[in-house]
């Protein structure tokens, strides 16, 4: 079972929102912003950081808003400790769609959700 | 008298369960705009002002009766005084670019502090394509315009005074007529943003003595993609053309042009013809329409249920039925998203005046932005639902 069949199963949007704060709280906060990309097209300040240690992918990132900290931890889940091979292998649409994620966000016009994917395809080179 | 549930039919997009609560930023459109326009692209749509045959004809004369309307719905001097545009901004823009040669560098421009980005970028760019200094008009603590610090800004002698009718993010009534008197009598021009005043205010351009107004026509129950710029026809004929090109020409050789008179002049290419004639529509609409007291006991039951709940209202003073909201404990896109699941449309984030909630030391807030179409009974589903939000997030810190 993945993060992305736990969230499918909460069939309502109170479920849902739980959900992802709590793996929000699972995410430590960023203390060092520096180093880390700030997100352009999320309504909140967020920040992503992707590193390589011993040839996987090692994500961190922070969130002014739980949110998307928590749509940030789904998205981790896909890529942690993925070689960089691996990693451009994976199919994150199709599971944002599988998952009824497009769905649940379409209220919110700047969730960042797809700006954050970017993000890490762009440093997947 | 007015009658909400009469109005509140008019609007085909309010039978779902959704609960509207972004006005601000938009309001739904009513039935009679959308049959003025669905009549034009159904009946007799053609060009404007050009062709000779009767469809042509019947749309100049619905286009200009639109104007009439317009004229009439905000007391412009006289239907000249009236130039369609794509909306608030490019109204704005327009004043702006046909400003470009009558600044000289350093003469000064006065923007208020809680402008819309519409009524700052403009000055910004004319300030730095000219030369001119841009100067900003404070806000008082309690979140008004320091009337004292607009005197002293006064007696450098600005060459023009940029302020909103309505902030679109406090929803503060800003007293327009002093300012525009006060700037008139210091020699410089005035640019009113009437985006959020429109469809809450009787707006009678003449009485506040401006010399350009700015609305849009989707702020006001009509369509998308059509507004106004109006003023003093002095003002507006001192204006250089921005846009080249259409009816806006008197004559033209290989080397020369002359223009037409207003409001051609101001008017290239081909506007948006089907939404003039709905705006002409809305302004109808809005000009029947008495609903200020029923706004206010709107507003009433808002603030009173936001007091009893841990947010902080920005602003002070007199207001539309508009209120930005702040959480300390919750972000306003974590709110909105909330609010969202439980079918609750409010807007999230800086409304587009970054700059007054960096003066606020926030990033974004949460505006909650009412129209006559609402009701009592869909505010107490926000406050419910505001209530529920705050205490699941706090839960689940």
């Amino acid at each position: 079972m993945s993060l992305f069949d736990d969230f499918a199963n909460e069939k309502h949007f109170e479920g849902r929102t739980r959900f992802l704060l709590s793996l929000a709280r699972t995410l430590p906060r960023l203390a060092d912003k520096t180093g880390a990309q700030e997100v352009h097209g999320c309504e909140a300040k967020t920040w992503l950081k992707v590193d390589m240690i011993d040839g996987q992918l090692a994500l961190s990132g922070d969130s002014e808003a739980r949110i998307v900290k928590g749509l940030m931890a789904l998205l981790f889940s896909l890529y942690q400790g993925k070689s960089l091979d691996e990693a451009r292998h994976i199919d994150a649409r199709t599971e944002f769609e599988k998952a009824g994620l497009a769905q649940f966000l379409s209220p919110s016009r700047n969730n960042g959700l797809y700006a954050m994917l970017a993000e890490i395809h762009s440093e997947l080179g | 008298m007015f009658e909400h549930s009469a109005f509140r039919a008019l609007f085909p997009c309010l039978n779902q369960a959704e609960v509207y609560l972004d006005n601000g930023a938009s309001t739904q459109t009513a039935t009679p705009v959308l049959d003025a326009m669905d009549q034009y692209y159904r009946h007799y749509r053609a060009n404007v002002h050009r062709g000779s045959h009767p469809w042509a004809a019947q749309a100049t004369a619905a286009v200009e009766k639109s104007r009439d309307d317009i004229q009439a719905f905000i007391n412009a001097p006289c239907r000249e005084a009236v130039i369609f545009t794509s909306g608030t901004t490019a109204a704005i823009n327009l004043v702006a670019w046909g400003l470009i040669d009558h600044i000289s560098p350093g003469e000064r421009i006065v923007v208020s502090a809680m402008e819309h980005h519409a009524n700052l970028v403009p000055w910004q760019l004319l300030a730095k394509r000219t030369g001119a200094v841009l100067d900003v008009l404070a806000l008082t603590p309690e979140g008004t315009l320091d009337m004292a610090a607009f005197d002293k800004l006064l007696a450098k002698a600005p060459k023009l005074v940029a302020c909103c009718h309505v902030s679109n993010t406090l929803g503060t009534i800003n007293p327009v007529q002093e300012i525009c008197a006060k700037a008139r009598a210091a020699g410089a021009l005035t640019v009113i943003d009437g985006a959020q005043a429109v469809a809450h205010l009787k707006v009678d351009i003449q009485a506040i003595g401006c010399d350009f107004y700015a609305f849009s026509g989707h702020k006001m129950f009509g369509p998308t993609g059509v507004g106004v710029l109006s003023g003093k026809l002095d003002a507006l004929s001192r204006l250089s053309p921005f846009i080249g090109g259409g009816e806006m020409i008197e004559k033209v050789s290989f080397n020369k042009v002359t223009f037409n008179a207003l409001p051609h002049r101001l008017e290239a290419g081909t506007g948006p013809i089907s939404e003039i004639i709905g705006l002409g529509a809305a302004a109808q609409l809005l000009a029947k329409l008495d609903a200020s007291a029923y706004e206010a006991s709107l507003s009433a039951h808002l603030l009173a249920g936001l007091a009893a709940l841990p947010v902080k209202v920005l602003g002070q003073g007199p207001r539309i039925s508009l209120v930005s909201i702040s959480v300390p404990t919750v972000h306003h896109s974590d709110l909105a998203h909330y609010l969202a699941g439980r079918g609750i449309a409010v807007r999230a984030g800086h409304h587009c005046t970054q700059p007054l909630h960096a003066l606020l030391g926030i990033s974004g807030s949460l505006r909650i932005a009412l129209a006559p179409y609402n009701t009592l009974h869909e505010i107490d589903a926000l406050l419910v639902a505001l209530a529920d939000g705050i205490a699941l997030f706090e839960e689940m810190a």
